[in-house]
C-alpha cells in the first residue's frame, strides 16, 4: 500500500483510504474548498492508493476484468497509467448478443451481467421475466443492484450494474459539490429535506432517473418532497422499441420491425400512460405554483428536460417560480442535444435561480463534474482522469494541455469496475492553474462526441432530446400499430 | 511536405490554372487543383450532337486506341501514374503494396482483348457498331442500336481500378464522360486522362473524357452541372450517403445508375471438414475472400456461414477452421493483403469486448490490429456484423442451410461458396432474397469485369437503346385499317 502525507497530515494508511473511498465528501470534512483544493501530489497519492485498493478488491472478483487482465497479463498496478489497458468501454457493457433480449433469455443475460459485478446474481430466478422492465425490476427487488440501461442508439442498450449504495454514495456528494461555493471556509452541509423537482418520469432505467431513489432518500428526505412530472416508470422495453424503431426507420425497414407479444400485451398500460401525460403535467405545474412557489428547491435533470419544462412553464405564464438560491443542476447542453441558443436564459427565467450548475457526467461515472466560474470542468478527487490517443488507445502523458479521448477510473464503486473509456474528445489542462482557484487538472468546456460523424455506426449515446422524443414516438407507434 | 498539384482534363485539354486547395486531415493530405467552379461553363458537352465524331470510329479503332493507351499505362514508365500511386498511398485505405499491384494491373485492363470481352459480353459489339435488325411477329423489321450518352461518373476510390474501368466503359460505349474523382483516389482517373491527352489529344475518345475534382456535396457545382441539358446519366458508386445525396438531382431526362454500397458473405458446406487438407484449402480460399484488397471492397467476405453444426464437435471444427483462416490470411502475399493501414477504434473495442465473452465468441488474432477471425459459438453473427472491416470476419456455425437465407438481402453483393455443388442448390433461391453474384470460394475479390454488377447491367445502361422500325402496310396491318393491336401478320 502506498504511503504518503494526506492533506491533514494523516498518513495514507488503509483506514484513511477506505474513508476516502467510502465518502469523499466526509473525508474532506464536508468542505468543497478542501475537496477541490488538493495539490497535485496530494491528489496523486490519494488516487494511486485508491486505485491499488480497488484493483486488489476487484481483480479476481470480476470475471470480465479477470479475462481482460489475463489477456493483458496484468496483475498489479504501480502507476495510474498501468490501469489503462484494463479500462472497459461502451462495447463492454453491451457485449451480450442482442438476440438474448428478443428471445427473452434473461437467465443468460443475468449470467453475463454477473461477470461485471461482485454482487451474486446466480441465485435469482429471472426465467419468467417477460421483458427488460421485468428483468431490471426483479434484480432491483431481489439484490442490492440497480441495473441501468443507456439510450442505446444503434439498437443495442448497454446495461450497467450499479449497486444501490453507489447511487447513495454519489448523491451524498451533492451537498458538497452543489450546495457550497468553492472558497467557503465553513463546511456547511446542505439543508436536508429540501423539495426536489424532476420534470420527467419518477422512475426508469436510464441513469438520470435511476438516481432519483437516492435523491429522494438523501436530498428530499422522503417521497412527499419529491415532485416528478409523471408518477410512473419510463419503460425500458419501450425505450428499446424506440431505438430499434429509429434504427429500422434509418434502414428503410420499418415494415419488418416486430413488436413482441409480451410488449403488445402491455398495450393498455402504455396507452394509459400516454393518455395521462397531459393531466400529469397540468398537475405538476399547479402543484409547483401552489405548494412550491418561492421555496428553495433542488433539481437535477438533463438540459433538454429542464428546458422543456421551462418552456412549458413560461407558456403558462410562470416566471421566477422558486427561491433564487435554489439548486439547479444539469448535464451540459453541448453533446448533440439540439437546444436553442438562449436555453439557459429560458430555464433561469422560469426557475428564477441565480446560478445553474452545468455538469459533465455520464451513466458510467458516479461523479458529475461541475463547470466552474471560468468555464472549466474540474476533476473531483475520486475520478482518475486519462486522455487517450484516439487512434491507438494509449494514454497521453499527464502534463501540459492535451486533446484526446477521455477515460477515467471512478474510485467510488466497489462492486463493479470503475475504469471506463468514453466516446468524448476532451481537452485536459494538467498543469496550468484555473483562475477559479480549484485544483488541477480540469477539462475545457468544449467536449465533443468523437463519432458524431458516424451516426450509423451504433454509437452508444442517443442524445437525451432524441430519447424523450423517440419514447413518445414509440408509444405512438405501438398504440397505432395495434389499433 | 511536398504539395501535390492536380489539374482538370476537359476533352483533350490539360488545365492547371486557378488552383485552390483541397483535402485536409480527413483524407490524409492536401492538394492543389483548379477551382472547378471556374470551368463549369466548358465542363459539360454543349450538345449531344457533338458525340457525332465518335461515330466516325469503327469499333476496331476503339480497340486500337485502348491497346495503345494500355501500353502507356505501365507504372514504371508512366510518371502520372507514379504520382497517382504516391498520392493514393496517402489518401487510400489500401496499403502501398496492395495499391502498387492494383496500378500494375491497369495495362491488362486497357487491352484489346479485355475491352472486346467487356463490349461483347455486356452489350454485344454488333449493337455498338451498327443497327441490329430483327423481324417481328407483325411483320415489321425492328433494328436496335446502342448509342453513347453524356454521363457523369461519380466514382468510388476504394480501388484505382474503378477509375480505369469507368474510362474504359465510356470508350466502349462511345459516350462522353465527366469523371468526378473521389477524395480517396483523386489522381488516378486524372493520370489516365492526361496520358490520353499526351498520346492523342485530338482523338475523339480523348475528346470525350473530362476529369475533375470537387468536394462531394458542393451544391454550387452540382446544381449547375447536374442538369438534363448537360448530362443524361449519372453513375453513382459507393457510399450510402453519397448515393442518397445524388438522388435529389434526378429528374426526367436525367437518369441514375446506382452502384449502391454492398456487403458480401461466404457459405461453406460441411465438406470443408472432410480432412485436415480440405480445411487448409478452404481456409486459404476464405482468407483470400476476406483479406484480398484488404477487405476494402464490397466483394469481400465479412460474415461467413459454415455448415459445421453448432454442437461441441461442430464448434471445435469451426474454431480450427477459424485458426487456419487466420493463419492463411496473415500469410497472404503483401501485394494481395497486408495489415490494415489504420484501425477504427470503435471496431477494435467491439472485437475486444467479444474476446471477453468466451462462451459466445472465440476471437482469433486482432490484438495488434492485424485483422481477426471472430468465431461465433452462437448460431448468429455478431451484433456489429455491419461494421466488420479491417480484415475482420465472423464465422457463424449453421446446422441447416435454411438459416442462411435470412442473412441475405438486397445489400448482399457476392456470395462465395464451397463446394461447387452447394452453389447450384443455393443460387436460385438466394437470388430471390437479394444476392447478386455467386462465385467459387476464393474468387470473391477478383470478379470478372465483363459481367453484370450489383444485379444490374451497368455498362448496357450507359447506352441509349435506339429503335428503328421498317413497316410495310402490305405486311404489317396499319392502324388506319385496324384498331386492334398486337396481331401477328399471319392473323
Amino acid at each position: 500500500m502506498s504511503s504518503g502525507t494526506a492533506r491533514s497530515g494523516e498518513t495514507q494508511n488503509d483506514a484513511a483510504v477506505d474513508r476516502f473511498l467510502a465518502d469523499p465528501g466526509a473525508y474532506f470534512g464536508g468542505s468543497l474548498t478542501r475537496m477541490m483544493g488538493l495539490s497535485p501530489d496530494q491528489l496523486w497519492e490519494l488516487q494511486i492508493a485508491g486505485l491499488k485498493r480497488r484493483f486488489g478488491q476487484l481483480r479476481g472478483a470480476l470475471p470480465m476484468l479477470d479475462r481482460l487482465a489475463d489477456i493483458q497479463n496484468i496483475d498489479a498496478v504501480e502507476q495510474l497509467d498501468d490501469v489503462v489497458p484494463l479500462l472497459f468501454d461502451h462495447a463492454t457493457y453491451k457485449s451480450y448478443p442482442a438476440s438474448l433480449l428478443d428471445k427473452q433469455r434473461f437467465a443468460q443475460l443475468t449470467a453475463w451481467l454477473n461477470k461485471l459485478t461482485t454482487v451474486d446474481l446466480s441465485r435469482i430466478d429471472v426465467s419468467n421475466c417477460n421483458g427488460v422492465d421485468d428483468w431490471m425490476l426483479t434484480i432491483k427487488r431481489e439484490t442490492p443492484l440497480v441495473v441501468v440501461h443507456t439510450s442505446g442508439t444503434g439498437g443495442t442498450m448497454s446495461f450497467l450494474p450499479w449497486a444501490r449504495r453507489e447511487y447513495q454514495a454519489m448523491v451524498r456528494q451533492f451537498p458538497v459539490l452543489l450546495f457550497q461555493r468553492f472558497g467557503d471556509t465553513a463546511a456547511h452541509q446542505a439543508p436536508p429535506d429540501i423539495d426536489c423537482i424532476y420534470p420527467y418520469f419518477r422512475s426508469g432505467g436510464l441513469s438520470h432517473m435511476a438516481v432519483n431513489d437516492a435523491i429522494v432518500e438523501i436530498i428530499a428526505g422522503g417521497e412527499a418532497r419529491f415532485h416528478a412530472a409523471y408518477p410512473g416508470r419510463m419503460s425500458a422495453d419501450m425505450a428499446l422499441l424506440a431505438v430499434r424503431r429509429r434504427a429500422a426507420e434509418a434502414r428503410g425497414d420499418l415494415e419488418n420491425l416486430e413488436v413482441s407479444p409480451e410488449l403488445s400485451a402491455r398495450r393498455e398500460e402504455f396507452e394509459a400512460q400516454q393518455r395521462a401525460m397531459p393531466q400529469h403535467i397540468d398537475n405538476f405545474f399547479s402543484n409547483i405554483q401552489v405548494k412550491l412557489a418561492n421555496k428553495r428547491v433542488f433539481m437535477l435533470a438533463t438540459a433538454n428536460l429542464l428546458h422543456g419544462c421551462a418552456e412549458k412553464g413560461v407558456a403558462r405564464g410562470l416566471r421566477n417560480v422558486f427561491a433564487s438560491n435554489s439548486i439547479l443542476a444539469t448535464g451540459g447542453g453541448n453533446k448533440g442535444v439540439k437546444l436553442p441558443e438562449n436555453w439557459q436564459q429560458t430555464v433561469q427565467a422560469f426557475f428564477g435561480v441565480e446560478r445553474m450548475h452545468i455538469l459533465y457526467g455520464m451513466s458510467e461515472m458516479t461523479a458529475a463534474l461541475p463547470l466552474c466560474e471560468e468555464g472549466n470542468y474540474h476533476i473531483v478527487p475520486w475520478i482518475i482522469p486519462f486522455v487517450l490517443d484516439p487512434e491507438t488507445g494509449r494514454p497521453f502523458p499527464r502534463r501540459g494541455t492535451v486533446t484526446g479521448r477521455f477515460a477515467f477510473y471512478d474510485l467510488l464503486p466497489d462492486t463493479r469496475w470503475g475504469g471506463f473509456v468514453t466516446g468524448d474528445e476532451v481537452t485536459m489542462i494538467w498543469d496550468a492553474h484555473c483562475a477559479c482557484g480549484r485544483m488541477r487538472p480540469y477539462l475545457a468546456a468544449d467536449i465533443q462526441r468523437i463519432s458524431v460523424k458516424r451516426i450509423d455506426s451504433g454509437e452508444e449515446k442517443l442524445n437525451c432530446a432524441a430519447s424523450t422524443e423517440a419514447y413518445t414516438e414509440a408509444l405512438d407507434f405501438l398504440n397505432d400499430g395495434l389499433s | 511536405m511536398q504539395e501535390f498539384k492536380a489539374g482538370i482534363v476537359i476533352r483533350g485539354k490539360w488545365i492547371e490554372d486557378d488552383l485552390v486547395q483541397f483535402g485536409g486531415r480527413g483524407i490524409g493530405m492536401t492538394f492543389l487543383s483548379p477551382d472547378p467552379g471556374k470551368y463549369l461553363r466548358i465542363l459539360p458537352l454543349g450538345s449531344p450532337k457533338a458525340l457525332a465524331d465518335l461515330y466516325r470510329l469503327k469499333f476496331d479503332d476503339i480497340l486500337d486506341y485502348v491497346d495503345r493507351l494500355g501500353s502507356r499505362l505501365y507504372l514504371a514508365r508512366n510518371d502520372y501514374l507514379g504520382q497517382a500511386l504516391e498520392v493514393s498511398c496517402a489518401t487510400s485505405s489500401l496499403t502501398p503494396p496492395v495499391l502498387r499491384a492494383t496500378y500494375e494491373s491497369l495495362p491488362y485492363l486497357f487491352n484489346r482483348e479485355t475491352a472486346r470481352e467487356i463490349a461483347e459480353k455486356t452489350i454485344g459489339i454488333n449493337h455498338l457498331e451498327g443497327w441490329v435488325p430483327t423481324m417481328m411477329n407483325d411483320g415489321r423489321r425492328v433494328s436496335v442500336r446502342a448509342f453513347g450518352a453524356r454521363a457523369l461518373h461519380i466514382i468510388a476510390g476504394n480501388s484505382p481500378v474503378i477509375a480505369g474501368l469507368s474510362i474504359l466503359r465510356n470508350a466502349i460505349t462511345r459516350g462522353d464522360a465527366i469523371i468526378k474523382s473521389p477524395s480517396n483516389d483523386p489522381f488516378t482517373a486524372l493520370a489516365i486522362a492526361r496520358t490520353m491527352v499526351e498520346m492523342d489529344p485530338e482523338h475523339p475518345l480523348t475528346r470525350h473524357l473530362s476529369v475533375a475534382y470537387w468536394k462531394g456535396g458542393d451544391e454550387a457545382i452540382e446544381q449547375a452541372l447536374y442538369q438534363p441539358r448537360h448530362i443524361e446519366k449519372i453513375v453513382a458508386w459507393g457510399g450510402f450517403a453519397s448515393v442518397k445525396h445524388v438522388t435529389k438531382y434526378i429528374q426526367p431526362g436525367l437518369e441514375l445508375i446506382s452502384l449502391d454500397p454492398k456487403r458480401s458473405v461466404s457459405i461453406i458446406g460441411a465438406q470443408a471438414f472432410e480432412s485436415d487438407a480440405a480445411m487448409r484449402v478452404v481456409a486459404l480460399r476464405l482468407a483470400t475472400d476476406i483479406g484480398g484488397m484488404n477487405q476494402e471492397g464490397c466483394v469481400n467476405a465479412r460474415v461467413v456461414y459454415v455448415l459445421s453444426g453448432s454442437n461441441d464437435e461442430g464448434l471445435a471444427n469451426l474454431d480450427r477452421l477459424g485458426q487456419y483462416t487466420y493463419d492463411a490470411m496473415i500469410n497472404l502475399p503483401g501485394c494481395v493483403s497486408t495489415s490494415p493501414k489504420s484501425m477504427d477504434g470503435d471496431l477494435r473495442s467491439l472485437v475486444d469486448s467479444a474476446r471477453l465473452n468466451i462462451e459466445w465468441y472465440h476471437v482469433i488474432g486482432g490484438r495488434h490490429d492485424e485483422g481477426a477471425i471472430i468465431v461465433s459459438h452462437l448460431p448468429e453473427p455478431v451484433d456489429f456484423a455491419p461494421l466488420l472491416a479491417k480484415r475482420i470476419a465472423n464465422l457463424v456455425p449453421v446446422d441447416d442451410l435454411e438459416e442462411v437465407f435470412g442473412a441475405v438481402n438486397a445489400y448482399t453483393q457476392t456470395v462465395g461458396v464451397y463446394p461447387e455443388s452447394l452453389k447450384e442448390s443455393l443460387r436460385d433461391r438466394l437470388a430471390l432474397y437479394g444476392a447478386q453474384r455467386f462465385t467459387s470460394l476464393g474468387y470473391a475479390a477478383s470478379p470478372s469485369i465483363a459481367a453484370p454488377q450489383d444485379g444490374i447491367e451497368s455498362t448496357r445502361e450507359l447506352c441509349k437503346w435506339i429503335v428503328c422500325e421498317d413497316c410495310d402496310p402490305t405486311i404489317t396491318r396499319p392502324l388506319w385499317e385496324d384498331a386492334i393491336l398486337f396481331k401477328s401478320h399471319a392473323d
